[in-house]
């Protein structure tokens, strides 16, 4: 199987050139002669990938081999490149393979490659959708400017299920979050969104929530009082870092029916005010340290303060300094100290996309209504 | 669980209660190949309870120290450890020295068991697991008993490894005495059969697809093969291979989960009593063998020299630790009928043999031709009927194999293959089944456990065969070359019944 087509230049009119797209696709699986090996073709979804960035080739390529391996997709690469002048549009197919465990057979996933300079990329649309394989889910992976370029967004609403962006390195944040608000009440229903924020805080979620599985804590939900959560921060990322942490607490106040009543800034920290629905107040207080960048980044303490009846305790969750490891401790009289330490390795970019492509049908409403209570918050304190 | 808010969108692994997991035969070999690395990676993936203990109880005096040490070399042969999760789980590891019949041994564990609740906080909760030879289950139940150990305030729970008996009597006898010391709902009969994924995903398989249900039935299915076969010859087993044979080893116990799943009526609900009753009805259901049936549709053998994957290998009874007399069978092939509205007329054949050229385990769907009158009007046109098959390993997946037009001018059709493989699309190698087990005895959930009537059920219909084969006994039994298909016989059972075993 041929591992790379040559370039195609789309200049044989709309119908010409899907169909010479198609007959590259169809090249891909044709052996190339007495010897070449057959590969099975798996595919359980398509992942779109916009990207602006000429640098983001290489990460790209290593990223999406990571995410077809484990979830094997038609992946439609759109390198667009709005500021450079209008050239024709070029395609490429190529694929992934790799071999399945134990030294079974070769799988391979398709790969179209598009590129597509000035006002060309106005084209995209119209060439990625008539590509998509029926039948199973459509991913768009916004991977630069979420809604930089809402028009092209806009054509593909029709013919995906799921969008998924980035929220690191939000600049202007509340003008940012008003608008992805705006837009996720539109596509409610239709099209799932997630973003990676909310992605990593998968790890975080789990653990908080398996305390209150067992028999032991269950109970303690109603009693639970008072929430911190530290993050550290590199400068360029302080806004989304910190949208980050009010995902988090959105998330909590939606699931367990808290109120907002206020909040206020106090130099590295915000406070929120929460009223619970049995009348009990709520405090959630966020704080973060500027860290430089390569360093621990993220959220790195979760404390969750109970009282009932004038006893309390707490329980808490701490990454350890190698920044693998979360270590769980509930701090109680006359209780025996929890103290587990599970594996917490950080999450790359294909874990993040893993995770969305994953459960998106699961955790897109769940996210929204955390969205809209983080968006509240900013508004609180801003 | 499902009452937690915030469990809405996340993943519903079920983390269980803290509990005391008291592992008896800990220095064998189930204990450091499947047991310990299985609960090292639940709890480096945070699925252990946030207080467990693990007590290591078995004859061989040593220290918890070097328990431990052995415990990580043991995780170590089998995956790489890391060391700061291993050094938090090997505080929860500890090692206790008693003989299984020794009462005042069972009472130094009590008074452990006491002190890990206060100090670790497991609350009272035990699961206990016989990781050792069959004839030591009632006497450790009973000693649990007597050193009252099978009750207190949390809950009690026994996890028993096959055999459940070696016949009808000996299950009876055995679930008698188990029952006398914990309830039948804290009994937890393990099947690792059970816990492999696709052995799960035959009920999501059957019952999540709109499409295969309305055709699981007499009307459309022919017949089902249900095959597993081995290349291993003893490997050192010999002596206990002697005693149990293919029956009693994986035909009456792993072989027939598989038809029950295969053939069980929908459940009225995913718990685990209503997919075990369900299970139950199909044994139940199955048509008891006559001394004619067994004659005609039993066929048991043993192999002989052979040569395999290029080498020379010794017959059955050249195996060491095997008596040159013995009568015992390597290999069984059979035919059962149930007798249910959906599966009447349907045989169920089941084959199952050691030394045999290729290895693979198997469901296969036999459905009926579809009426040929269309492509044979003018000449003849074979048209193979449509086939569905489950395999469980290795490469676990679903193969289905359809009629297609060979292309040119005249009529020609063949069969082409459809196939999933859960590791071409998932990617990943599924869990280790005991890490499933375990986790749902922990938890409480015996979905994947096998009943004590089931397991009645099943010796009811297979302690006849072995009341027949009794009769028979010091006759020699047929032989078929290691290497090669298997007996004749079996091939003989089929072709009687106008039909062939399927290539693995």
């Amino acid at each position: 199987m041929a591992a790379l087509t040559d370039t195609l230049v789309l200049d044989h009119g709309a119908a010409g050139n899907l169909r010479r797209i198609e007959e590259l696709l169809m090249l891909l699986w044709t052996p190339a002669g007495e010897g070449d090996s057959t590969s099975v073709r798996a595919c359980m979804g398509n992942l779109i990938v916009y990207l602006e960035r000429e640098d983001d080739r290489n990460d790209i390529e290593y990223i999406i081999h990571e995410v077809v391996r484990a979830r094997p997709s038609r992946v439609i690469l759109m390198f667009a490149y709005p500021d450079l002048p209008d050239e024709p549009v070029q395609v490429s197919v190529s694929a992934h393979c790799w071999l399945e465990e134990h030294g079974g057979e070769r799988v391979c996933s398709e790969q179209i490659r598009i590129r597509a300079t000035g006002r060309r990329i106005q084209d995209l649309p119209g060439i990625v959708v008539p590509l998509l394989v029926s039948d199973v889910p459509v991913h768009l992976w916004w991977r630069d400017r979420f809604l930089e370029h809402q028009d092209i967004f806009e054509k593909f609403i029709d013919s995906i299920d799921h969008v998924i962006y980035e929220g690191l390195h939000w600049k202007k944040l509340p003008e940012k979050v008003a608008r992805i608000e705006e837009l996720m009440k539109r596509l409610q229903g239709r099209v799932a969104v997630t973003n990676f924020n909310w992605s990593r805080l998968l790890p975080w979620q789990q653990r908080i929530a398996q305390f209150f599985d067992h028999g032991l804590y269950d109970r303690e939900l109603d009693n639970l009082c008072r929430v911190s959560i530290e993050y550290h921060t590199p400068p360029q990322q302080t806004e989304g870092r910190f949208f980050q942490a009010l995902l988090l607490s959105g998330w909590l106040a939606s699931q367990l029916g808290w109120k907002l009543r206020g909040g206020s800034r106090e130099g590295n920290r915000v406070h929120y005010q929460l009223h619970a629905k049995d009348g009990r107040d709520i405090r959630i207080s966020i704080g973060h340290k500027e860290m430089p960048s390569p360093g621990t980044k993220g959220i790195q303490k979760l404390r969750f303060e109970f009282e009932h009846r004038g006893a309390s305790f707490a329980f808490g969750i701490d990454r350890d300094q190698e920044n693998q490891m979360l270590f769980l401790q509930v701090n109680k009289e006359g209780a025996c100290g929890l103290a587990q330490k599970v594996r917490h390795v950080s999450a790359s970019f294909a874990t993040l996309v893993l995770r969305g492509m994953e459960n998106y049908q699961s955790s897109s409403m769940v996210f929204e209504r955390a969205f809209a209570n983080a968006a509240a918050m900013l508004t609180a304190v801003s | 669980m499902s009452d937690n808010p915030l469990r809405e969108g996340l993943s519903h692994v079920r983390v269980p209660e803290p509990c005391v997991l008291v592992i008896f035969g800990a220095t064998g070999d189930l204990t450091h190949r499947k047991l310990i690395p299985a609960l090292y990676h639940l709890a480096a993936r945070g699925l252990m309870p946030p207080y467990f203990a693990v007590v290591g109880v078995a004859r061989r005096p040593k220290t918890t120290e070097e328990f431990r040490a052995e415990m990580r070399k043991a995780v170590e042969s089998e995956d790489e450890v890391e060391r700061a999760l291993w050094d938090r789980f090997e505080q929860s590891l500890f090692y206790h020295v008693s003989e299984f019949t020794d009462t005042s041994g069972y009472q130094k564990l009590k008074q452990l068991l006491e002190k890990l609740d206060r100090e670790q906080g497991t609350a009272g909760n035990r699961l206990y697991y016989l990781a050792t030879a069959p004839d030591q289950f009632e006497v450790v139940a009973a000693q649990l008993q007597q050193a009252g150990l099978n009750k207190g305030g949390g809950w009690q729970r026994l996890v028993v490894e096959k055999p459940f008996g070696v016949d009808l009597a000996s299950a009876r006898e055995l679930n008698k005495k188990l029952r006398r010391v914990f309830a039948e709902k804290d009994l937890y009969r393990i099947d690792h059969y059970l816990g492999k994924e696709t052995v799960q995903n035959i009920m999501v398989f059957r019952f999540a697809n709109a499409i295969f249900e309305p055709l699981w039935n007499e009307q459309h299915i022919d017949h089902v093969q249900i095959t597993v076969n081995e290349i291993l010859g003893m490997e050192g087993r010999g002596k206990f291979y002697e005693q149990v044979g293919a029956m009693r080893d994986m035909v009456q116990n792993h072989m027939m989960q598989l038809l029950s799943l295969t053939a069980m009526e929908p459940p009225v609900a995913l718990d685990p009593e209503a997919i075990r009753d369900e299970k139950v009805k199909v044994l139940r259901n199955i048509r008891p063998l006559s001394d004619d049936d067994i004659k005609t549709s039993v066929v048991r053998a043993q192999y002989s020299a052979g040569s395999l994957g290029g080498e020379e290998v010794p017959g059955f009874l050249e195996e060491p630790n095997v008596s040159p007399e013995s009568g015992t069978e390597t290999f069984l092939a059979m035919r059962l009928r149930i007798d249910n509205i959906r599966w009447a007329g349907v045989p169920f054949y089941l084959r199952h043999g050691k030394r045999l050229p290729r290895y693979g385990t198997e469901i296969a769907i036999q459905f009926k031709s579809g009426p040929q009158v269309l492509f044979n009007r003018n000449q003849p046109v074979e048209v193979p009927p449509n086939a569905l098959v489950i395999r469980i390993q290795p490469d676990e997946g679903i193969a289905f194999r359809i009629d297609t037009k060979v292309p040119g001018p005249e009529m020609r059709i063949n069969a082409v293959k459809m196939d999933f493989r859960y590791g071409q699309v998932y990617g990943h190698e599924s869990p280790e089944a005991y890490e499933r087990l375990l986790l749902d005895a922990m938890a409480g959930d015996p979905t994947l456990f096998i009943r004590g009537d089931e397991t009645e059920e099943s010796w009811l219909l297979f302690d006849r065969i072995l009341k027949a084969w009794e009769q028979q006994k010091g006759a020699p039994l047929p032989q078929y070359a290691a290497g090669e298909r298997g007996p004749e016989a079996a091939d003989a059972l089929m072709e009687r019944d106008g039909r062939a075993w399927r290539r693995i």
